[in-house]
């Protein structure tokens, strides 16, 4: 039961940060971004 | 580049594809994910490069199939044709030096070729040295189009692709937690190219910046960060294609692993572009350092002769990272970096003996210093890959001038 719990609180906080980091594209990610890597 | 890594368009695309290739089996499985790759580079190149890219792949197969065929096949027969072809294709400096400009396909896109040639080169030396295990036109077809690595990579080998598309091998966990991790680095990696690679990049050396007029310390801000804006600019796209791959069933292998700290130019290049560090030796450093140690003249002077290899392997490494002359200069710096280093490593190991030299690596205080070392000289390599051949040029004169 506590190793459930400890599975459900892990994917929580993960859960948690994917929301943060599609946060923090919308709010701050550039409209056009060249990848460097693309003209070798 | 005409698709934008953040774009609905590729975001819905990427999925689609995921869920295809998730939920499919069989031969139909392996059309579906043709279409799917065929489509892509087609949005990516237009019709006509990508039409020259498959062509590519096909001239690849057949020069594949002539080694599986005759094994005794020796690769000097065929290896030129396609290192010439590639060349062309990519349209090096040089050959704008040589031949007329109406002799030259400087009209095709060449996104991704470096990295489709190098795969492409590694099916073929396998196929020649009977590593390749089993070959499948359509297996084959995927794995040089894959969608995922077309672009920048990372450098899957034929044979983990073939696992985990046969089921073989598993890319990720089958649980949820796996899945949500897969989806965190996708966001991760948006996140580290669109965001913060964005910010660093307004500090960065640009192709264009006459470094002569720099005061020293702007001169270093302007270094380092370049150093820093290329690693979450790769990096940030390699974990989204990771993610992406691994959602779908073939993750591709990881590229880097915290190249800051790595305490010294040898390490570096295992933390940095990990999986073309790994074809670069496989397929370059190895057989040349087998050769020069199988030679008359350097059989007897192993350390020279890895020192050669390593020269080599270098100068390929910073041809193949673009067609102008300063990539060239890159690889050199670099090779002479790691020629230094490996005659230092050994003089030492010499001296104090392979145990005591261990120990000394281990102190707090040489690992500092390794790291201190190796992120200045790895920055200031990127002056070479950054600044443009005429503003390299100019920065060589003036600097000899005065």
């Amino acid at each position: 039961m506590k190793a459930i719990s400890s599975i459900r609180t892990r994917i929580l906080l993960k859960l948690l940060a994917a929301a943060l980091l599609i946060f923090i594209l919308v709010l701050f990610s550039s409209t056009h971004v060249d990848f460097i890597y693309t003209s070798f | 580049m005409s698709i934008a890594l953040l774009s609905i368009k590729y975001l819905s695309f990427s999925m689609m594809s995921v869920l295809l290739v998730s939920l499919l089996a069989g031969a139909f499985r392996q059309f579906v994910f043709l279409s799917v790759n065929l489509f892509f580079i087609g949005w990516l190149l237009g019709p006509i490069s990508a039409l020259a890219t498959i062509a590519f792949c096909l001239l690849g197969f057949a020069l594949v199939r002539i080694h599986l065929k005759w094994p005794a096949l020796r690769l000097v027969y065929t290896l030129p044709v396609f290192v010439a072809l590639f060349i062309y294709l990519r349209n090096y400096e040089i050959l704008q030096w040589i031949f007329p400009p109406e002799l030259l396909s400087s009209t095709l896109s060449t996104i991704g070729l470096s990295f489709l040639f190098f795969k492409i080169i590694h099916v073929l030396v396998d196929a020649q040295s009977n590593t390749l295990r089993k070959l499948e036109f359509l297996t084959y077809l995927n794995y040089c189009l894959n969608f995922t690595t077309f672009m920048m990579g990372p450098i899957m080998r034929y044979q983990d692709y073939f696992d985990q598309w046969h089921g073989h091998k598993q890319a990720i966990e089958p649980t949820y937690e796996a899945h949500l991790d897969a989806v965190l680095r996708i966001l991760g990696g948006m996140v580290k190219a669109y965001v913060l690679a964005g910010w660093i990049n307004g500090l960065a050396l640009q192709a264009d910046t006459n470094v002569l007029q720099l005061s020293f310390t702007a001169w270093l801000v302007q270094m380092y960060a370049f150093f820093f804006y290329l690693y979450l600019n790769f990096s940030g796209y390699v974990d989204i294609v990771i993610g992406i791959g691994s959602l779908m069933g073939i993750r591709p292998p990881e590229n880097f692993n915290k190249p800051f700290i790595a305490q010294n130019i040898s390490d570096f290049w295992l933390r940095q572009h990990r999986s073309l560090t790994l074809w670069l030796t496989d397929y370059v450093f190895s057989p040349a350092y087998k050769r020069a140690l199988s030679s008359k003249r350097l059989g007897s002077h192993p350390v020279l002769a890895g020192n050669l290899a390593i020269m080599l392997t270098m100068i390929v490494s910073g041809i193949w990272h673009g067609t102008s002359i300063n990539f060239l200069f890159f690889g050199l710096v670099h090779g002479i970096y790691l020629v230094i280093y490996h005659s230092w490593d050994h003089f030492l190991a010499r001296r104090l003996g392979r145990k005591r030299l261990k120990q000394l690596r281990q102190h707090w205080l040489a690992r500092t210093v390794g790291i201190v070392i190796t992120f200045n000289a790895a920055s200031f390599a990127f002056l070479f890959f950054q600044l443009d051949t005429a503003h390299l040029l100019q920065l060589f004169s003036d600097l000899l001038g005065s």
